[in-house]
C-alpha cells in the first residue's frame, strides 16, 4: 500500500511527504476502469482512491476530441501529450465548458506533473467550475515557475497577484499588480495571446462584462482573427451593449475557431435572433445540440453534470418553433424530458400550430397545477384558435383576476392584453381589440430584452391576426410590417400580408410575401406550412372584399 | 429580339440616345407610403443596431437611397444627402443609405467606405435580404433608388439602373434634394 492510501485509510500518521499535494498518477497504457465493485463498510475516499478518477477534479481522464477547437497555445513541457490536452483544456476554458478545462488540464498533467502552466490552467477551470482545490493548483504553479519558461512565469505571477498569493493588498491593489505584471508581459512579448486574453478578462471580466475589456480583446483579434476566446466575449458583449450586428462577425469567428465545441456554434443565436439570421442559427443551434450529445457519450458527462445543455436545448426548441419545425420540435422535447427540462410554451406553441389540441390540452393542464395565470393564458391562446369564445372569455376573466393581484407583474399584463384584445377581435370589438394590441405592441417594441430570442414581433404578429379576424386591412398591414421591421424573418407576418394582398386583389405583392414566406419556412413540414396559410387565408376573409390598400395606396 | 432590335438600329443609324430603355420603375410611387422597415445600421450613434430609420422619421421629411453596389456616383449622390440634411437640420430631414443583401458589402467594410466618403451625419447600412423590404418593391435591375417623403408618403421617386447615375440624373436628384423638406 502506497503511503497515500494508508493515509487515506487512517493506517499512518501524515508526514510533510504524504500531505504534500496529489500529483497525478502516470497514465498506464490501458486505462482501468471504475471498480464495479463497491466496498461496503469502507469511506468513500478509499473508494475514490482504488479507481482511475483524477485527484483534483475526481473525474476520469479527459478523452482527446480532434478538431474540437483550432486554438494551439505552446508551452513549456517536452510532451506533446500534455500539449494535446491543454490545448483542449484551454478550447473548453474558452467556451465556458469548466468541467472539461479542469479536466483536460489535470489529464495534460498526467503527461507531464512538472508543467506549470497545466497546473495554471488547472486553477483556472477549477475556480470557475467551483469544484476542487483551485488554489492548492496555482501554489503547485507557482512552484513549478523556475522550470517553466519567461512567458509562462509572468502569467502565473499576474494571476498569483490577482489572487493575494503574493502578500496581502486590497482587491483593487491585487488587480493593479496584476494588471502591472500582464502590461509588462505584453510590452516584451506582444504576440502572447494568453497574456492578451488574461489582460482583457482582468480589465473587463468575463461573459460581455464592461467596456474595458474589449480593446484588449480586438487587440487579440489581431494577433490571431480566430480566438476563442476573443470571439466568444465579444459576442457577449455586443449582445448585452445592444449593438448585435457589430457581434456578429465574432460569432462567425468563434464558429470557425471551435467547430467541434457545442457552445460556439450556440452562442450565434444570441444574436442571430436579434437581427433576422434565422437561416443559419436554427441549424447551428441542432449541431450544437448534436455535438453536445456525442460530448456526453465521449466523456461520460451527465447531462446534470453539463450546465449549458438546457440553455442550448431551450434555444433550439425557440428556434425551430419560430421556423415552423414543428416535428423536430417533438422530437427535441423528446430528448428534454428524458432529462427532465420543461419548455411549456414553445411546446405549447407547437401544437397549437399543428391544431393538435389534446397535446394543448395537455400541456394547459399540466401547465395550470404549478402556474395558473400562465395555464388560463395558452387555454385562451388555445380557445380562439379554435372559435370557442366563451371558453376564451372565461379564461381571460381568471387572468384579468390574477392580474389584480400581481400588478407589478408587466409581463402577465402583456398576456392579459393580447389575449383580451384577441378575444375582442374575434367577438366583433373590433377597434376595441385592435386598440388593446397595439398597446402592448408600444409597450414592448423598444424593449430590447423582449427582442431576444424572436420574442421581438410576437405581438405585432398578434396585433395583426387581431386586426384579420376584425375584418381591418389597414391595421393588419400595418402590424405585419412592424412585424418584418422588427423580425426580417417573421413568416408568421409574411403569410398575414400574403393572405391580405391576396383578398385584397393585390396578386402580385401577394406572390412576393408567398415567396418569402416559403423561404422563411423552407425547412417546415409542408402540412404545417399549407395550414398555416390557409388558416391566415381564412382569417383574411373578414375583411371586406373591395376594401383599399395601405402602403399601396395614397390613403 | 433585343439584339435584333440593336442591330437594325445600328444599321439604320438610329441616335444611340433613342435606344435608351424606359425609365427604371422601383419602389414605392408618388402619393403612396413608405412602410417601416429595419436595417443594420453600420455608422452613426445607431452603429450595430437593426434600426427603422422610417419609423424614427414619422410625418418628418426623409430620404432614403437604396443601393445595390457601391460607386462614386453614389457616394457623390449621399454627400448630397448628407449636406441637404445638415443643411435642414430644423426642418428635422432625415436622410439614410440601406445597401441591399448581406451579401453586397459587410456592415464593416460599408462603414470604411462611408468614411472615405467623407459622409457626416448620414447612416448608412445593409439590409441582408437583397430583394430589400417586401413592400417596397425594389426592382431588380434598379442600383439605386431614391425616395423623398414627406407626411409618410413619397413626393419623389427615382431609379437608376447600373451606370445611369450621370451628371444628368444628378443634377435631377439635387434639384429633387435642394426643395425638399422646405416648409410652404
Amino acid at each position: 500500500m502506497t503511503p497515500r492510501l494508508l493515509l487515506l485509510l487512517g493506517l499512518a500518521i501524515p508526514t510533510s511527504s504524504t500531505l504534500a499535494l496529489p500529483v497525478p498518477k502516470k497514465p498506464t497504457t490501458t486505462p482501468s476502469s471504475i471498480p464495479e465493485f463497491t466496498p461496503v463498510f469502507a469511506p468513500a475516499s478509499v473508494f475514490v482512491a482504488l479507481d482511475d478518477r483524477l485527484p483534483f477534479t475526481k473525474l476520469k481522464r479527459a478523452v482527446h476530441i480532434p478538431n474540437l477547437c483550432n486554438y494551439r497555445y505552446h508551452v513549456g513541457t517536452r510532451s506533446a501529450e500534455c500539449q494535446k490536452f491543454i490545448d483542449q483544456a484551454l478550447g473548453y476554458y474558452y467556451s465556458y465548458v469548466w468541467i472539461e478545462a479542469a479536466r483536460s488540464a489535470e489529464t495534460a498533467l498526467l503527461h507531464d506533473p512538472s508543467c506549470a502552466f497545466a497546473w495554471l490552467v488547472l486553477h483556472k477551470g477549477l475556480e470557475k467550475w467551483n469544484q476542487g482545490d483551485n488554489i492548492a493548483a496555482l501554489k503547485k504553479a507557482q512552484e513549478l515557475m523556475p522550470k517553466a519558461s519567461h512567458r509562462e512565469q509572468m502569467l502565473i505571477t499576474a494571476r498569483l497577484n490577482e489572487k493575494g498569493l503574493l502578500g496581502s493588498a486590497t482587491a483593487d491593489e491585487r488587480k493593479k499588480r496584476a494588471a502591472k505584471s500582464l502590461d509588462e508581459l505584453l510590452t516584451i512579448y506582444d504576440d502572447d495571446e494568453e497574456a492578451w486574453f488574461a489582460r482583457a478578462a482582468l480589465a473587463g471580466g468575463f461573459q460581455g462584462g464592461p467596456v474595458e475589456g474589449v480593446p484588449y480583446y480586438k487587440a487579440l483579434l489581431k494577433v490571431n482573427p480566430l480566438h476563442p476566446g476573443a470571439n466568444h466575449e465579444l459576442v457577449h458583449y455586443f449582445e448585452g451593449s445592444q449593438r448585435p450586428a457589430l457581434g456578429w462577425p465574432h460569432a462567425e469567428g468563434y464558429v470557425a475557431s471551435s467547430p467541434g465545441i457545442p457552445h460556439a456554434l450556440h452562442m450565434q443565436s444570441h444574436l442571430a435572433m436579434r437581427i433576422g439570421k434565422w437561416e443559419l442559427t436554427t441549424d447551428r443551434s441542432a449541431r450544437a445540440v448534436e455535438l453536445q450529445l456525442e460530448y456526453h457519450r465521449v466523456q461520460g458527462v451527465k447531462p446534470n453534470q453539463d450546465h449549458q445543455y438546457s440553455h442550448h436545448l431551450e434555444t433550439l426548441t425557440l428556434s425551430l418553433v419560430h421556423d415552423g419545425r414543428f416535428r423536430e420540435v417533438g422530437e427535441i422535447r423528446k430528448i428534454c424530458e428524458g432529462h427532465g427540462y420543461r419548455f411549456n410554451l414553445p411546446w405549447f406553441r407547437t401544437a397549437l400550430g399543428q391544431k393538435d389540441w389534446p397535446t394543448a390540452e395537455a400541456l394547459i393542464a399540466q401547465q395550470k397545477k404549478s402556474d395558473k395565470a400562465m395555464g388560463s393564458y395558452m387555454s385562451a391562446l388555445m380557445s380562439l384558435e379554435r372559435n370557442d369564445l366563451s371558453r376564451a372569455n372565461a379564461e381571460v376573466d381568471v387572468l384579468r383576476q390574477i392580474q389584480q393581484t400581481k400588478r407589478a407583474d408587466k409581463r402577465l399584463e402583456n398576456r392579459l392584453l393580447e389575449v383580451q384584445g384577441r378575444t375582442l377581435c374575434a367577438g366583433g370589438s373590433g377597434a376595441e381589440g385592435i386598440k388593446l394590441l397595439q398597446r402592448v405592441v408600444d409597450r414592448t417594441k423598444n424593449d430590447y430584452w423582449h427582442h431576444a430570442w424572436g420574442g421581438g414581433a410576437y405581438y405585432m404578429e398578434t396585433w395583426g391576426i387581431g386586426a384579420l379576424d376584425a375584418g381591418d386591412a389597414a391595421a393588419a398591414e400595418e402590424a405585419f410590417l412592424e412585424a418584418l421591421a422588427h423580425d426580417a424573418g417573421s413568416a408568421i407576418a409574411a403569410f398575414g400580408m400574403e393572405a391580405l394582398c391576396q383578398r385584397v386583389g393585390r396578386t402580385k405583392e401577394a406572390g412576393t410575401f408567398a415567396n418569402l414566406a416559403n423561404r422563411l419556412w423552407s425547412k417546415a413540414d409542408p402540412k404545417d406550412l399549407s395550414e398555416m396559410r390557409a388558416a391566415m387565408a381564412r382569417r383574411a376573409e373578414h375583411i371586406s372584399l373591395g376594401t383599399t390598400a395601405v402602403t399601396g395606396t395614397t390613403r | 429580339m433585343a439584339l435584333r432590335i440593336l442591330i437594325i438600329a445600328i444599321v439604320l443609324g438610329v441616335p444611340f440616345k433613342a435606344l435608351a430603355k424606359d425609365p427604371c420603375v422601383s419602389g414605392p410611387q408618388l402619393g403612396q407610403r413608405p412602410g417601416p422597415y429595419s436595417f443594420l445600421v453600420a455608422t452613426g450613434p445607431q452603429r450595430g443596431q437593426p434600426t427603422c430609420y422610417v419609423c424614427d422619421t414619422a410625418e418628418k421629411p426623409g430620404i432614403i437611397v437604396f443601393a445595390r453596389s457601391l460607386s462614386e456616383p453614389l457616394a457623390n449622390l449621399l454627400t448630397k444627402c448628407d449636406d441637404a440634411a445638415a443643411a435642414k437640420e430644423k426642418e428635422g430631414l432625415k436622410t439614410w443609405l440601406t445597401v441591399l443583401g448581406e451579401k453586397t458589402v459587410a456592415i464593416d467594410a460599408l462603414a470604411k467606405w462611408a468614411k472615405k466618403t467623407g459622409l457626416k451625419s448620414m447612416p448608412v447600412g445593409v439590409f441582408d435580404d437583397p430583394v430589400g423590404p417586401p413592400s417596397y418593391k425594389l426592382a431588380e435591375d434598379a442600383d439605386v433608388t431614391v425616395l423623398l417623403f414627406v407626411d409618410r408618403k413619397v413626393v419623389v421617386n427615382l431609379a437608376f439602373r447600373a451606370g445611369e447615375l450621370d451628371d444628368a440624373a444628378m443634377k435631377k436628384v439635387s434639384d429633387a434634394i435642394a426643395s425638399h423638406g422646405a416648409k410652404k
